[in-house]
């Protein structure tokens, strides 16, 4: 829209050439209606002809590039200006004597006031000094101002208007051109401001397009009906001017409180907006915060499935191995003896497949137990006897002679407890302290329980060899994690009973020294 | 006359291994390590390069020192120096991740399933 509007310059500086030009044929032929219109009224000079077709052709020209182009406007702009300040000069100093008819650059003091004004803005304009943006158009409106007085002068055939003390006489068609140079400036006016707020398509355009036209126009019309009506005597001047006054603060009153009413509903129709706004970023703010909860919630939970994953992966992996390996050995040794003659050599393989039985009948067991861990067991809970479960234990496990169980079950002989879990958990801190016994004493194992409420801590100590536990400590109930080469196993068994003591919030833990010992504390929690 | 180490914690597989070896008549000399540290240390002894083995089988799954591990540091300590020795990776791990991750060593030319065998150990020397 302001594009199209901003064109409208070249219409306007075309209209001035023209008019120049005609004014100068009517001189040139002497042709008195192109310059003088009616006889009665004063003529438009050649000079002033000259000078709105300079005019135009910078006002049409706006924008374009051309160097050349440029160069000649502005000098032509500085002839305008001095013709303009030569005439007023001439007038309150009387220096030269501009006679009409000797000097053809003489013109009206208005026009000279006037050009030089035009001037000003458009040499203004044409080197882009845009810091004179507010001078431009305070210069503009007030060269349209002077232009209009004259025409309305004309209009109302008040000789006041169009020759005001102590500007002279103004030819009708100047006049008209003048207006059409300075709307042709104001188009043509870089970074207008004031055209990009009419044009604006927001609330403050919308109420200058509204506004601005009313009280430009509604004042002029009135005074000028009101001056038609004094003319044809409707009523006296003194009444006219108190009717012209009343009627302007009626209509600006009125249009105030119109504009003040809309501004005031769209205010009241924000400050909601601004206020639901509120609510709903406080509401957004917290729906935030609980999602980062979920968020932190849910890559917890990723964590210990990942872990999980890993923990079976590990098994898996681990358990096909075990399970695969002692089967091999089997398979290798049946080999060996089938071929071989000599009875030792055979009852050295024997023994080997015993050892290798033995060794898959506890990975098995070990699975077993995993087995027996994921199942239900609510049904093996009952009362039991420590002193019981660990004789049928020691039925199985090779002591030495000299080696020792000493055991201390006064203080909690029995507890309420899943029984195949109970067997487990003691067989593998059992055999674990048999499998790393010390090479050189006698083993000794003291086990002990004490009662604490629902709660029953066993402890069980040896005298072997010990782990390291700064570096293994983390290790020590992974899955498939062994510690030393002078023992066979799986290294499953300290995982199975982590897990089964902890499947109702019991707890186990190891302290241990190398060289001196393994201490086992567990707090079994009662079913 | 190939010389032969092998190293693995399996104290029954070595015994079967043993069993094979002494019945098969084309090895010189081996020796049987049942982990990775003792390994190293007995070959970093091995003086004259005409001693040091031909062939080498490791284990994966082994406590402390794993056949990766061992590899690791094989390849630093040795390799160079001794190229022609082969080392065949022995394993009962069906896993294809281990198979790959072993073959990924510069050093490893076979991949062995266990158990060993008289059929499969001719195929390897030849």
């Amino acid at each position: 829209m302001i594009a199209k509007i901003k064109k409208a310059n070249i219409f306007f500086g075309g209209l001035s050439i023209a008019i120049g030009t005609f004014v100068l044929i009517g001189w040139w032929h002497e042709f008195t209606f192109m310059h003088q219109l009616f006889p009665q009224l004063h003529p438009m000079r050649s000079a002033t002809a000259l000078c709105f077709i300079v005019c135009g052709l910078s006002i049409a020209s706006v924008g374009r590039k051309m160097f050349l182009l440029r160069v000649l406007l502005l000098a032509g702009l500085i002839a305008v200006f001095s013709v303009g300040i030569i005439q007023i000069i001439n007038y309150f100093f009387y220096p030269f004597d501009l006679s009409i008819l000797s000097w053809p650059i003489k013109m009206s003091l208005a026009s000279g006031l006037l050009f030089c004004i035009l001037s000003i803005v458009l040499f203004n304009n044409i080197l882009s000094y845009r810091y004179a943006y507010k001078v431009n158009l305070f210069l503009i409106l007030f060269g349209l101002a002077i232009s209009l007085l004259a025409i309305t002068g004309y209009i109302l055939d008040y000789q006041a208007l169009y020759s005001l003390f102590p500007f002279s006489t103004m030819a009708p068609h100047t006049a008209v051109t003048f207006i059409i140079l300075f709307l042709g400036a104001f188009l043509a006016l870089r970074d207008n401001l004031l055209l990009e707020l009419i044009s604006a398509n927001s609330l403050g355009g919308q109420y200058a397009r509204t506004v601005l036209p009313v009280g430009l126009l509604m004042p002029v019309l009135l005074g000028l009906l009101l001056l038609a009506a004094v003319r044809w005597h409707l009523f006296s001047l003194e009444v006219s001017f108190i009717l012209l006054v009343f009627l302007c603060s009626l209509v600006v009153t009125t249009i105030v409180y119109q504009k003040s009413k809309l501004i005031h509903k769209i205010d009241l129709h924000k400050q909601k907006t601004l206020e639901n706004m509120r609510l709903l970023n406080a509401q957004l703010g917290k729906l935030n915060e609980e999602l980062r909860l979920h968020e932190y919630e849910l890559k917890t939970e990723k964590e210990v499935l990942e872990t999980t994953n890993e923990t079976l992966d590990t098994f898996v992996h681990a358990a096909s191995h075990d399970l695969r390996s002692p089967v091999q050995n089997m398979k290798a040794l049946h080999q060996l003896m089938k071929q071989e003659e000599d009875e030792m050599m055979k009852k050295k393989y024997l023994k080997a497949l015993e050892s290798s039985t033995n060794r898959l009948e506890n990975t098995i067991n070990g699975l077993m137990g995993i087995v027996a861990l994921q199942s239900n067991q609510e049904s093996n809970i009952e009362k039991i006897s420590f002193q019981q479960v660990l004789d049928s234990i020691l039925a199985d496990c090779t002591l030495q002679k000299g080696d020792e169980v000493i055991v201390h079950f006064k203080e909690a002989p029995f507890i309420v407890y899943v029984k195949p879990y109970l067997q487990s958990i003691l067989r593998n801190l059992l055999t674990n302290a048999i499998k790393y016994r010390s090479p050189n004493k006698n083993l000794k194992i003291h086990i002990t329980t004490k009662r604490a409420g629902h709660r029953v801590k066993l402890k069980v100590q040896d005298n072997g060899i010990g782990i390291d536990l700064q570096q293994y400590g983390h290790l020590i109930f992974q899955p498939f994690k062994r510690f030393s080469e002078h023992a066979p196993g799986s290294g499953i068994g300290l995982h199975l009973i982590k897990g089964m003591i902890e499947k109702n919030e019991g707890t186990i833990r190891v302290e241990s020294t190398l060289g001196i010992g393994t201490t086992f504390y567990c707090e079994l929690i009662e079913y | 006359m190939a010389k032969i180490l092998l190293i693995d914690d399996d104290e029954i597989n070595n015994f079967t291994v043993d069993a094979i070896l002494k019945r098969v008549g084309f090895i010189s000399n081996y020796v049987i390590k049942d982990n990775g540290w003792d390994a190293l240390d007995y070959l970093k002894a091995v003086h004259d390069s005409t001693d040091f083995p031909d062939l080498i089988f490791v284990d994966i799954n082994m406590p402390e020192m794993d056949g990766f591990e061992f590899l690791e540091r094989y390849e630093v300590m040795f390799w160079s120096q001794h190229p022609h020795t082969k080392i065949s990776m022995l394993s009962s791990s069906i896993s294809e991740r281990d198979r790959e991750r072993a073959l990924n060593f510069m050093s490893v030319s076979e991949y062995v399933y266990k158990p060993l065998t008289e059929s499969k150990l001719a195929g390897l020397l030849s």
